[in-house]
Parts: structure tokens; sequence; C-alpha cells
């Protein structure tokens, strides 16, 4: 018995020695750990909009069927300076899911996150098409942005997606009116 | 105790006696991760870093530890190290510790690791035990290395991400699933030994 008791404080005192061990690590490694969760989780909608942090909206998509989920941005006060929508379109060869950030009622920045389409859509050579979303407000301009040659149906499915995003956010947001 | 000592424990590990290819130990991280070379490379330095640490602790700790509370005691040690290495890689390799996932925090039982505390550290000096783990995990982690290395030329055409195999090769998909990684890992095997036993006839045959 009393083995026993001496044998448990002894192994107490290691277990002791590595926990104390492991809170310093802790204290040093929180901090950047808790950055990185964050840009993994958000870094698509940091992405479009700008580091801000994110907060799901419950709104009516109805009508709306590529949208799957949409997002304010919140800035340090609190305040809502724009909306990040998280979009699912048909493409050529299946789903393309995408982020889109529409701040004072104009695109801020399209960005693909997966895609089955039959070469790089969202990758260097596509940027300038999805850049030139950037700054847009109405649907129809969105609709009206030029294809990327010889990807005429994957074009389609970001301008529907993105035009989408944008009258969603006029129409039922009323995003548009802010300033 | 002398230089000599030092190197020879160092060295063993590394060939004579490389945990992977001549003791055949940790073969669940060795198959599981080898698909990248930079797979290989952090998870052996990861390891290696954890078997110095390990190692020196309990060497040092050898005449406080009571024997039949030895084993809690290493396993306590070791994920003691084996937690910092996770939160360190989390904080400052956030994409090497996506990459690896699981298989950071099993670095607690890969055996390797426990082979070395009780079959050498719990009985020699801290220098000496440091060395043997220093040794033992930079042979692990060549070995894993160069197995990584051939599984994604194979599989990826690649190694370290850059372009190795000529534009017209096919990637076998086949060298980066497990099935595999064990049929490479039996074929570097069978050459490393092969290579050993004949360096192994040759010196005999000098003398």
């Amino acid at each position: 018995m009393r083995e026993t008791v001496k044998l448990g404080v002894r192994l107490m005192l290691f277990a002791l020695v590595a926990g104390l061990l492991l809170a310093v690590v802790n204290a040093v490694t929180e901090e950047p750990i808790a950055l990185n969760e964050r840009l993994k989780a958000d870094g698509a909608r940091i992405a479009v909009i700008g580091d801000y942090a994110f907060e799901p909206v419950e709104t009516d998509t109805g009508g709306y069927d590529a949208i799957q989920s949409v997002y304010a941005a919140l800035d340090e006060s609190g305040q809502t300076v724009g909306y990040v929508y998280e979009l699912v379109s048909r493409g050529y060869g299946g789903d393309i899911v995408l982020s889109v950030g529409v701040r004072n009622g104009a695109v801020s920045g399209v960005s693909v996150a997966s895609h089955a389409e039959t070469k790089g859509l969202g990758t260097a050579d596509e940027a300038p098409f999805l850049q030139s979303f950037n700054g847009l407000s109405q649907p129809d301009e969105a609709q009206g942005v030029d294809a990327m040659s010889g990807a005429t149906v994957s074009s389609d499915a970001v301008r529907g997606a993105v035009a989408q995003a944008l009258a969603h956010a006029r129409d039922v947001l009323g995003a548009g009116e802010v300033e | 105790m002398d230089f000599k000592a030092l190197r020879k424990t160092f060295l063993n590990g590394i060939f004579n006696e490389n945990p992977t290819f001549r003791l055949v130990l940790g073969m669940c991280p060795t198959l599981a991760i080898t698909y990248q070379a930079s797979n290989g490379i952090g998870m052996g330095l990861a390891t290696t870093f954890v078997l110095v640490f390990s190692n020196l602790v309990i060497s040092l700790l050898r005449n406080l530890i009571p024997e039949k509370i030895r084993i809690p005691a290493f396993i306590v040690i070791i994920a003691t190290f084996v937690t910092v290495v996770e939160m360190v890689m989390h904080a400052f390799l956030p994409a090497l510790y996506d990459t690896l996932g699981v298989f950071i925090s099993l670095i607690v039982v890969n055996c390797i690791i426990f082979a070395r505390a009780e079959a050498f550290a719990f009985k020699n000096p801290p220098l000496l035990s440091a060395a043997d783990g220093l040794g033992m995990g930079l042979g692990f982690t060549l070995a894993i290395t160069l197995l990584s290395c051939i599984r994604e030329l194979l599989g990826s055409g690649t190694i370290f991400g850059t372009r190795f195999m000529p534009e017209w090769f096919e990637p076998m998909a086949i060298a980066v699933q497990p099935a595999g990684g064990f049929i490479l890992l039996g074929l570097t095997l069978a050459a490393v030994t092969g290579i050993a036993a004949r360096s192994q006839k040759r010196k005999e045959a000098a003398k």
C-alpha cells in the first residue's frame, strides 16, 4: 500500500512538471494557432472582401437557387461593412463553388473554392476573368462580363452566380442603400 | 565517455541499426504519410525532436524513475514532447500540420521512440542517449524521406513539388496509395538489405 502511494506521488510529480511545460508552450502558441484557424475558416471570405470578422446571416434566399449561405463582414465596432455569398453553380463538368464579396452594393471580389471544369477555372490564368467583376453593382452588368474564351458554360455559371449575389444584396438585404 | 563513443552511437542509428530499414520499426507513419517528400522530412524531423528530448530526459531521470512505473513515466515524457511539437507545428507550420494531421499525435505511439527509451536511454548516460536519439531520428528521417521521394516521383512525377519526370510520363496512382506504399517499402527494404549484405561480404573478404 505504502509503495503504491509512493509510486503514485512520483508519477504525479512527473505529470505536474509536464503539465507546467505544456502550459508555457501553450501560452506561446495559442495566439498564432487561433489566427491560423481563423484564416483557414475565413480564408476565402477574407480573400473576397478583406480582413473582417464574419457572422452568418439568416435571410430568405427563396428564388436565388445558387446561394448556399450569406455572411456579414463585421468591422471592429461590430458594424456590417458588407456581405460574403457562398454559392454553388452548375458548370460544364460539375458544381462550381465560389465566394462573392459584396460591399456597398458592388462586387469586392470573387474567388472559386472548388470546381470540376476542364482546366484551371479560378487559377492564375483565369484571375483576370474573376477580377473583371470587381466594382460591378448591377446584376445585368455581371451577366455582361466577357466570357473566358473556350469556357462559355463555366463563365456563364460564374456570371449567373455573381448576378444572383448582387440581386440578393440589393433586393433582400438592401445593401445597395448603404452610403 | 569520449567523442568516439558518441559518434559511434550516432552513426549506429543512421546505418547499422537504421530504425526503418534495419530494425523495421515505426512502419505506421512510414506507410501512412510518405506519399510526398515534404511529408517525409516534416514527419522525420518532428520524430527526431521528440526522440532526442525524450531520450535525454528519460536518461537524466533514469535514477528517479522506479522500475515499476517506468512505462507510464515514459509515456508522460514522450507525450509531453509530442504535444509540444504538435502545438508548435500548428502555430508556425499550419500547412504541414494539416497534411500530417492525426499522425503528429500518433508519434506518441511510434515504437522507435519507445524502443529507444526502454532499450537505450533508461540504461545509458544523458549525452550518449541524446546522440542515440539524434542518430535514430535522422536515420528515420533519411529513410522515410527517401521512400517518400520515390513514391512522389512515381505517383505524381515530382519531388518536393518540382517536376522531374518528362512530359510523357503518366503518374502511377498506386504509388501514392497505401498498397503502393507497401510494395515500394518492400522493394526499398530489399535493396538496402542487399547493399548492406554485399558490403558486409566485401569487408569479410578483405579480412
